[in-house]
């Protein structure tokens, strides 16, 4: 892995716009940019789930098979985003770390992330690949659905967090997809050949496919209509839908997201597609930490599901739309 | 689409189902059904949870944390047969000038603080240190929390030989420590005639560490203390554990622990000096906030036998350790290993889950999970 250990180098954010938050907790400037995070998942279903022991035994056999794999997925991220193998690297420090969500086996692969001019048109970014594995023990429903994980997003150095503006953001979203979608079926296509190793008498299916997508923004024309959102007896997503005011202000950034066709001020009551809020504690630049709602669109296409988020975010280092696309996976991964 | 893939629209019909169906109301009813409780909307503007950043050298996760509540001896307040020159003794103060007095409403400027005699202060200063010393040299302590006004004075100003102690026992012993974190009680204070605590950790840069203050005054049992502007808990983040400080009473302030509740996917253990004789009461609260955060709520009160530490733990009662050795000063030390992982991995299957009541969800608003809008 340390073959592609690059330096790491932001100069390249600045040349996007990238910028510092202002935010000081308390007052936000109006702008048009964004942090966008795109999560990709791949459910699968193992035939005869594993138990506890033999996941880890997988998981093991994963970490020992990434020597061979990184440079595979190396290559990969750079042929589906369309840069040279040089502009990308695996964060230095960053090891294959076996771990728990809560009781789910899991597995962390290192970060890749680009660096450099040579990521034109693109734009700097960083990726990472999890496997979650359900075994046995865990409640029936949850049997059906080990999970390949991908997330796409802007890298981040100490304070420093990037945004991309509004303008750039309708091509950058679908090559982080694009990324994310390919990564999560290659992951997948590793975890079934390692399976087929290490448990050959279990098979691994893919079941179906999940997006959980998330844009924060610092845009103070944001701010009322999520403040209305997280009263606890604040609006409804369809009361506020049918504000032409909010429609106007959510749509400049659902509209990357979702495609500039999704027309947002539809009734929520449909079953495949409908419209929750998720809450989620972030610390603003003066360390206070505040409640800041995420408004989801839960929709379906052919090939996934697509959790598409959009939240107004003040926080210190532009963590909501990190957290908030996490939390949601998780809670949509345990019930699934 | 590859073959054996299924439409994303059933896995959005399954989501679909365990979000709460909106019941189909009239606008009345839809207007009672919405109405929560009260207080849950407005005390994000009385009271409110801020991080502390305490530098690199805590920030490192940990595989085990040591946790040691420190409980000091009684301070004799409710003695009939009291010593003021060998005990701690109650003082008058007033929050308005003196010759203003007679203008003003006499009895709301009157405040009632704790001052040691010299005597007892030394007596109790050596107390301290003896506690400071064992829980941070023999225990190897990562966190150690004294009790409410666990922190010797003199003259009603905290004591600069306990404070340079204090400071000095945070540092890294040797190579296989990194520091620790110290909640030193706190302490009746005569120039803000506050009850401050104080967060001492490695390369703090101020002598009285990082102060914070109590909330609500104990008036029932003749404290009487002045209150900061702003209601704030102080939040810290100490080898992969979040933790928030209260003092006591504030654990009975709603305010205050619903700013605690509403950032609890920030916060894991949340720990409370105490110096009071109805633990039963705040024992219940601290169940319910472990619960609904979910996470820890660790009390440690002034040393009364079988109730000196209460512990909560996802709802539920856990006991302490009371290790040897024991400092020799009189102070009485119990201690809990918490598994960081292990910690995060149940508040995490708790908060996906949320099993948490529906009334928990009325008292402290929503909490985080999803809701249908």
């Amino acid at each position: 892995m340390n073959d592609f250990a690059r330096p790491a180098s932001f100069s390249v954010l600045a040349r996007y716009g990238a910028e510092a938050p202002m935010s000081n907790g308390r007052g936000v400037r109006a702008r048009s940019s964004a942090t966008p995070v795109v999560r990709w998942a791949v459910l699968v279903r193992i035939i005869e789930p594993p138990s506890a022991d033999e996941a880890q035994a997988l998981l093991a056999a994963l970490a020992k098979n990434w020597t061979r794999a990184a440079p595979r997925y190396h290559d990969l991220v750079a042929r589906t985003a369309g840069i040279e193998p040089d502009s990308l690297h695996f964060v230095e420090d960053e090891t294959v770390r076996i771990g728990f969500d809560g009781k789910t086996p899991t597995i962390d692969f290192p970060r890749l992330r680009s660096h450099g001019s040579a990521t034109l048109p693109l734009g700097p970014f960083d990726t990472r690949i999890c496997i979650a594995l359900c075994t046995k023990h865990q409640r029936p429903a949850k049997q059906l659905s080990s999970k390949v994980w991908s997330r796409v997003g802007l890298p981040m150095s100490g304070d420093t967090a990037a945004e991309i503006d509004l303008r750039r953001l309708q091509a950058v979203v679908p090559h982080f997809r694009q990324i994310s979608r390919t990564s999560a079926r290659w992951g997948f296509d590793m975890l079934k050949a390692v399976l087929r190793d290490t448990l050959p008498v279990r098979k691994a299916r893919r079941k179906s496919e999940l997006e959980v997508s998330v844009l924060g923004s610092a845009d103070a024309r944001l701010s009322p209509h999520y403040e209305r959102l997280s009263m606890e007896e604040g609006v409804t997503a369809d009361e506020l839908l049918a504000t032409p005011a909010a429609v106007k202000a959510l749509s400049r950034y659902f509209h990357p997201l979702a495609g500039a066709d999704e027309a947002l001020a539809v009734a929520s009551d449909h079953d495949d597609r409908f419209w929750f809020s998720y809450p989620t504690t972030v610390p603003l630049a003066n360390g206070d930490l505040q409640r800041r709602d995420v408004l989801y669109l839960m929709r379906s296409s052919e090939e996934a599901a697509h959790a598409l988020g959009v939240g107004f975010d003040d926080s210190a280092r532009h963590e909501l739309p990190r957290r908030s696309a996490l939390q949601v996976s998780r809670w949509i991964a345990n019930r699934v | 689409m590859a073959a054996g893939r299924s439409n994303g629209g059933d896995l959005v019909s399954e989501v679909r189902g365990h979000l709460p169906r909106a019941p189909r109301l009239t606008a009345e009813e839809r207007a009672v059904s919405r109405l929560r409780n009260p207080f849950v909307l407005l005390h994000h503007r009385i009271a409110r949870s801020s991080t502390v950043d305490l530098g690199s050298s805590l920030s490192k996760k940990k595989g085990t944390v040591k946790l040691a509540l420190v409980s000091m001896p009684d301070l004799g307040l409710d003695a009939v047969d009291r010593d003021p020159s060998r005990q701690a003794d109650i003082v008058e103060h007033w929050s308005a000038r003196k010759k203003d007095l007679a203008a003003v409403d006499r009895d709301a400027c009157r405040r009632v603080l704790v001052a040691m005699s010299p005597a007892f202060s030394e007596t109790y200063a050596a107390t301290y240190m003896e506690a400071v010393r064992c829980a941070a040299i023999d225990h190897r302590a990562d966190i150690i929390c004294f009790n409410e006004l666990g922190f010797p004075t003199l003259g009603q100003q905290p004591r600069a030989d306990a404070l340079a102690f204090t400071e000095q026992h945070v540092q890294p012993r040797d190579d296989r420590d990194r520091g620790r974190l110290i909640v030193c009680g706190s302490f009746h204070d005569r120039r803000t005639l506050y009850n401050t605590g104080g967060l001492f950790f490695p390369g703090c840069t101020s002598q009285h560490g990082i102060p914070f203050h109590k909330q609500v005054s104990a008036v029932s049992v003749n404290e009487r203390i002045s209150l900061p502007p702003e209601r704030v808990t102080p939040c810290v983040g100490v080898f992969g554990l979040r933790v928030a400080v209260l003092i006591c009473l504030d654990l009975a302030d709603f305010a205050s622990v619903a700013a605690v509740v509403k950032a609890a996917d920030w916060i894991d253990l949340v720990l409370v000096p105490c110096y009071t004789k109805w633990t039963d009461q705040l024992e219940k609260i601290a169940e319910a906030m472990s619960r609904a955060m979910p996470g820890m709520v660790a009390m440690v009160n002034y040393q009364r036998t079988g109730h000196e530490v209460v512990v909560s733990k996802f709802g539920e009662a856990l006991s302490a350790r009371c290790p040897r050795p024991q400092p020799s000063g009189g102070a009485v030390i119990h201690t809990l290993m918490i598994r960081v992982d292990e910690f995060r991995n149940r508040k995490l299957q708790k908060q996906v889950d949320m099993t948490v009541s529906d009334r928990m969800e009325w008292l402290f608003g929503r909490l985080s999970r999803p809701a249908r809008l």
